[in-house]
């Protein structure tokens, strides 16, 4: 490697996080630890009805019986679960304010700096938003609009209330709580989240979108999100998160389950930037997140859409089950480790109806000392006529501290159905280089481009309103030094 | 003022010498034309010059507009008006030209502390240059190079050089694998570039480049050095008889 | 038969039985397959495995009755007959084979532990009960056909030492003539010294009474190559675990195999090529068939060590399905820990490209015969490289999968 390379890549080591502030709030919280106790408050303050209240004790029995799974090529301390904080809401949340004038200023600055304004005038244009704050839902805008199509927009804790039918009848449909560890845990203790359902043959005419911020210390964040497309209705989803800069670990585990009946399609984009740990890999939060939908109606389509900057470890593997004849099934993500970060993300596509097709386009970006995994599964069961998978998944190294893996699982046991999957693994291309740089660009700024280009199958997957957002944080993951 | 002076430059790549006490002079407005045998040290001149960090400079003098050329990183001659036409222009995926030409016109205006072009100007400026070239704006929504013909590919390189603008533009064997419509084309782009301000470094093997640039001095190039200098007669001498006479 | 029956009641056949060091080693090792001491993480020797299923069988090993031979054909052609896992002593200038003695019993010890916590291979080390030992010296141009004769009912857990000296230029082939019901569990150690170029050719093709567990582990030095193809047309069982490191710079290996299966048959592969030098080449491929009611596996696996710079390293794996009763898995893997890397792979399975057996019928070819061209084809690329003997015996092991398509 030449000097300038590794002087780029020095600077690179310095990132910086700009949303690592915290914001001064009094919060409530129970004791820490794990037992029955803390699941009957959560659940209590939540004014939860008695079988949401039994289902998460259920899901508790089950998860103590359970290990943490252990295949994935992550090293981090063992988690003590009786160490972290279950529930933490912003004091007087007894209820979920009406409407801003009774939410502390102090959050809607919070989310105004995150560049999320909450104000009716202020509101991004063509994107709802549900801001989640620790444990609790602060604010969604554009609720009354979307209520006029019968689109429901709210919080999972609302949900329980309003439309107990649908959660009853979905919730845990697709992630099964004895799934594994990370599944029963958010089972019993979710706290909040969002709950979208769009009725038959409604087009949702806006984004949707939940911001997710940790803001207390040593508190777990165990979301829920639950999104039901009926049949011929479309919708795109999005979902933001951020974390105060802190030097402890602090915990992360989602639980998002996506129903597309008939004709229906779900779009979800997700823009990971968690508070990765600082350069010398302290701190940063640890990322377990169970992300799975269910084409379940035939023509029925799923796409997931990551770019992955943050969090100290990911592990993460947003997948589809194609079950419906003719579903799809799409996964574009962007993986960007540095410094000590660790991830293991990718996908999981099952094939189970006749004509299925998916679609999984993995690029991976290694720096620093970190290490990054794709692992991808693509399974072809016997009744999986003619079904397609295409997989391109491709890693670039820049530096040589760090790692790149690739591991596809690919299993077919169906004669008609082919699969065909590349992988690539390479440093960032010299000639390149050389050449963006004869046209006058800096080392700098030809890396950050060639890296973008990189990426952008992925990014041109992206809500338009985001991809440019997408775009910068690529290059302030790169850098450090923007923004 | 001395625009480009190269005085007993010695290079070599992995220990092998390829430029052999090489000297030349361009004066601005100035068109020589360096002609020679298949690995004979053209192309390593050109790249050399452009700030190719392979080579290994053993010694000698490059001077350009009154600076020491060899100071300079490759975006720094860039910066300073040195533009190399590639011979195999790399491709890059994802990276579309129009944010990428941007970057470094504006790289060239900040160095010469001139003000930016914003996004529309630019835009302006690209579609002009683009639609004299005869390059269609659906070329232009595409990624650099990215599944380019080799004739697209140069029309590329050309429209490239007129938008940055160059003072000094080096052309590594850009006739090669072009067909006689795709050189009409590119060689006319250059003609419309050509003023008394621009000089060029035209690099080739055959003399035909040279019948639509009328170059004002023919060098012949052997073994790393020049070995004969004339006017366009010494490139009719080479296409009739070869290059053993050198 | 259990693991411990046959441990207590045979342990009079093994070899080294006067060397401590070796019986304690042992039975250590049989703790741990008893215990079921395994990390399952990554494991990919315990995967569709059960533990105890691969104790049930009769252990069975008897000094042989016919005499094991090697014949000259000419200076540089050598056929070597190994019966039931022993071979005649020999040397000349350019070869020496013997059979291990307990003498050899530190060799044993001390061959590379980095058997990737393999439970066949401690199996063939707990109830190893043969070994050879070749010596192939420096500058000899040679083919070495190699016979693996095993009689009813043997089973076989034997532990081999190639040693390809400096500049040589080998083309060794394994052949397995197996009778009924014997199983082979065969590990070898190769080591390729600097400038060595050799060609490792795998023949493969018994009845289903039989299993082969074949392991290699070859280490390349700098400058050498080695190429390895096996070929599996086996009515039994076969696994294939090969790995290679390349510790030399400037050195290439080759893993590279395609198999035929039918019926309920199954196979499992893997290959795993250690980069460790800089300017290394790698490549792993392989390609199966399956028919009827048969499934196989693929593992893979690139690794780049951090100071392997330079390195090119490719991997591709193709199944083609013919039933819907068939399956097939393939894990293709790379770690990647330098940056100056060219490292790919690529996975395709399915059918039978529709479009080119439509393309062929519609030139009047009928539809077996297109099948049987397009399926030639698919492996026509491995062939290359044979020679006209080898190429002979692949194309007529082939004719016969083919023909046993035909079912309309």
């Amino acid at each position: 490697m030449d000097t300038e390379t590794s002087q780029t890549l020095d600077k690179y080591a310095q990132d910086k996080y700009k949303y690592g502030f915290v914001t001064e709030i009094d919060s409530e919280k129970p004791k820490k630890g794990l037992d029955e106790k803390i699941i009957k408050f959560i659940s209590n303050k939540k004014k939860e009805p008695e079988w949401m209240l039994n289902w998460r004790l259920n899901c508790y029995k089950k998860w103590l019986k359970m290990n943490d799974p252990q295949w994935a090529n992550l090293k981090f301390p063992k988690i003590d679960y009786q160490d972290i904080y279950y529930y933490s809401a912003p004091k007087g949340f007894e209820k979920k304010p009406k409407d801003l004038s009774e939410v502390d200023p102090k959050l809607i600055e919070t989310y105004n700096k995150l560049g999320i304004p909450l104000e009716e005038q202020k509101v991004l244009a063509g994107v709802a938003v549900d801001a989640v704050f620790d444990s609790v839902s602060v604010a969604t805008t554009y609720k009354g609009e979307l209520e006029k199509l019968g689109i429901v927009f709210c919080s999972i804790s609302e949900a329980i209330q309003t439309h107990p039918e649908l959660v009853k009848k979905y919730l845990g449909s697709v992630i099964p709580p004895g799934d594994h560890s990370f599944s029963a845990l958010n089972s019993a203790v979710f706290t909040d989240g969002s709950f979208v359902y769009i009725p038959e043959n409604v087009k949702c005419p806006m984004e949707l979108s939940t911001y997710f911020r940790i803001n207390a210390e040593e508190t777990g964040q165990f979301e829920r999100t639950l999104i039901i497309a009926d049949k011929g209705s479309y919708v795109s989803y999005l979902e933001g998160c951020t974390a105060p800069q802190r030097d402890t670990n602090q915990l992360h585990a989602a639980n998002v389950e996506l129903i597309a009946l008939e004709n229906a399609e779900i779009k979800y984009s997700t823009v990971q930037n968690w508070y990765p740990g600082d350069e010398d890999g302290k701190g940063g939060i640890y990322n377990f997140v169970t992300k799975r939908g269910l084409c379940k109606g035939k023509n029925s389509k799923i796409s997931w859409t990551q770019v992955e900057t943050g969090s100290a470890v990911t592990w993460k593997y947003p997948s589809c089950i194609l079950k419906g004849d003719n579903s799809i099934g799409e996964f574009y993500s962007v993986a960007i480790t540095n410094n000590f970060q660790q991830a293991d993300t990718g996908t999981k596509m099952t094939h189970i109806g006749k004509n299925t097709r998916s679609k999984i386009i993995s690029k991976g970006i290694s720096l620093g000392n970190s290490q990054n995994t794709y692992r991808g599964n693509v399974s072809f069961l016997r009744k999986a006529d003619k079904a397609r998978n295409y997989t391109q998944c491709d890693s670039l190294l820049v530096g040589n501290k760090c790692g790149a893996h690739t591991i596809p699982y690919i299993d077919s046991k169906n004669n008609s159905a082919i699969v065909e999957h590349e992988a690539s693994t390479s440093k960032i291309n010299e000639d390149q280089l050389y050449y963006c740089r004869q046209r006058g660009l800096t080392h700098e700024e030809a890396v950050s481009l060639i890296v973008n280009g990189f990426c952008k199958q992925v990014l041109q997957e992206l809500p338009m309103e985001f991809a440019v957002e997408a775009q910068k944080l690529v290059s302030i993951s790169l850098e450090g030094s923007v923004g | 003022m001395i625009f480009l002076n190269i005085n007993n430059l010695n290079v070599s790549i992995e220990g092998k010498k390829i430029l052999n006490d090489f000297n030349i002079s361009i004066n601005e407005g100035e068109v020589h034309a360096i002609m020679g045998p298949n690995g004979c040290g053209k192309s390593t001149l050109a790249n050399v010059l452009a700030g190719n960090e392979e080579y290994e400079v053993n010694s000698g003098k490059v001077i350009f507009k009154n600076q020491d050329l060899l100071d300079l990183n490759i975006e720094e001659r860039a910066q300073k008006g040195l533009f190399l036409a590639f011979q195999y222009p790399v491709e890059i995926p994802g990276v579309n030209i129009t944010p990428f030409l941007h970057a470094s016109i504006n790289s060239k205006l900040k160095n010469e502390k001139k003000p930016e072009l914003d996004n529309l100007s630019f835009a302006k400026l690209l579609r002009k240059n683009a639609e004299e070239l005869g390059i269609s704006t659906d070329m232009l929504k595409r990624s650099i190079n990215t599944g380019f013909s080799g004739g697209e590919k140069k029309r590329y390189e050309i429209l490239q050089m007129s938008i940055l603008n160059p003072e000094l533009t080096i052309f590594d064997e850009t006739d090669s694998g072009l067909d006689v419509d795709a050189l009409r084309i590119v060689t006319e782009g250059i003609n419309r570039f050509k003023n008394p301000k621009k000089s060029f470094l035209i690099i080739t093997h055959y003399q035909k480049l040279l019948d639509y640039i009328r170059p004002d001095y023919v060098h012949v190039m052997r073994n790393g050095k020049i070995v004969k200098s004339g006017d366009i007669s010494l490139a009719t001498e080479i296409e009739a008889s070869g290059y053993q006479n050198f | 038969m259990t693991f411990e029956n046959n441990f207590i009641n045979h342990s009079k056949e093994y070899i080294f039985l006067d060397n401590e060091t070796i019986l304690n080693q042992r039975e250590k090792v049989f703790k741990k397959i008893i215990q079921k001491n395994y990390d399952k993480k990554n494991n990919e020797s315990l995967k569709n495995i059960t533990i105890s299923e691969l104790g049930k069988f009769n252990y069975f090993y008897k000094p042989q009755k016919e005499d094991p031979t090697i014949s000259l054909i000419d200076n540089s052609n050598y056929e070597i007959r190994v019966i039931n896992g022993i071979c005649k002593n020999y040397e000349d200038d350019n070869i020496e084979i013997r059979n291990f003695t307990n003498l050899d019993f530190k060799r044993f010890l001390n061959q590379d532990k980095n058997n990737f916590d393999d439970i066949i291979i401690d199996i063939n080390n707990v109830f190893l009960n043969s070994g050879i030992f070749f010596n192939i010296k420096s500058e000899s141009r040679l083919n070495i056909r190699l016979i693996h004769d095993t009689s009813d009912n043997f089973t076989i857990f034997q532990n081999n030492f190639i040693n390809f000296k400096k500049n040589c230029e080998v083309q060794l082939e394994d052949h397995f003539h197996l009778k009924h019901n014997s199983i082979n569990n065969i590990n070898y150690n190769i080591e390729v010294e600097e400038d060595a170029i050799i060609k490792h050719n795998i023949f493969q093709n018994f009845s289903n009474s039989n299993k082969l567990y074949l392991t290699s582990n070859t280490v390349c030095k700098k400058n050498s190559s080695y190429n390895q193809n096996t070929y599996n047309f086996s009515a039994g069982f076969v696994r294939n675990f090969h790995h290679a490191h390349l510790n030399g710079e400037f050195a290439n290996a080759s893993l590279k195999g395609c198999f035929f299966l039918k019926d309920d048959n199954a196979c499992t592969n893997k290959t795993n090529i250690i980069h460790n030098a800089e300017n290394c080449v790698s490549n792993q491929t392989y390609k199966g068939i399956l028919n009827n009611h048969s499934n196989a596996n693929y593992y893979s696996n690139t690794f780049v060590s951090e100071n392997a710079q330079k390195t090119e390293g490719y991997q591709l794996s193709k199944g083609i399905l013919l039933t819907d009763n068939c399956s097939f898995f393939s894990k293709p893997e790379l770690r990647i820990f330098a940056d100056d890397v060219k490292c790919s792979h690529g996975s395709t399975i399915g059918p039978v490209d529709e479009s080119a057996l439509y393309y062929l019928r519609s030139r009047g070819i009928n539809k077996n015969q297109a099948m049987k061209m397009i399926i030639s084809s698919f492996i026509e690329e491995d062939l290359k490289n044979l020679d006209s003997e080898s190429a002979k015996i692949i194309s007529n092991n082939l004719s016969d999968y083919l023909n046993s398509l035909v079912n309309d």
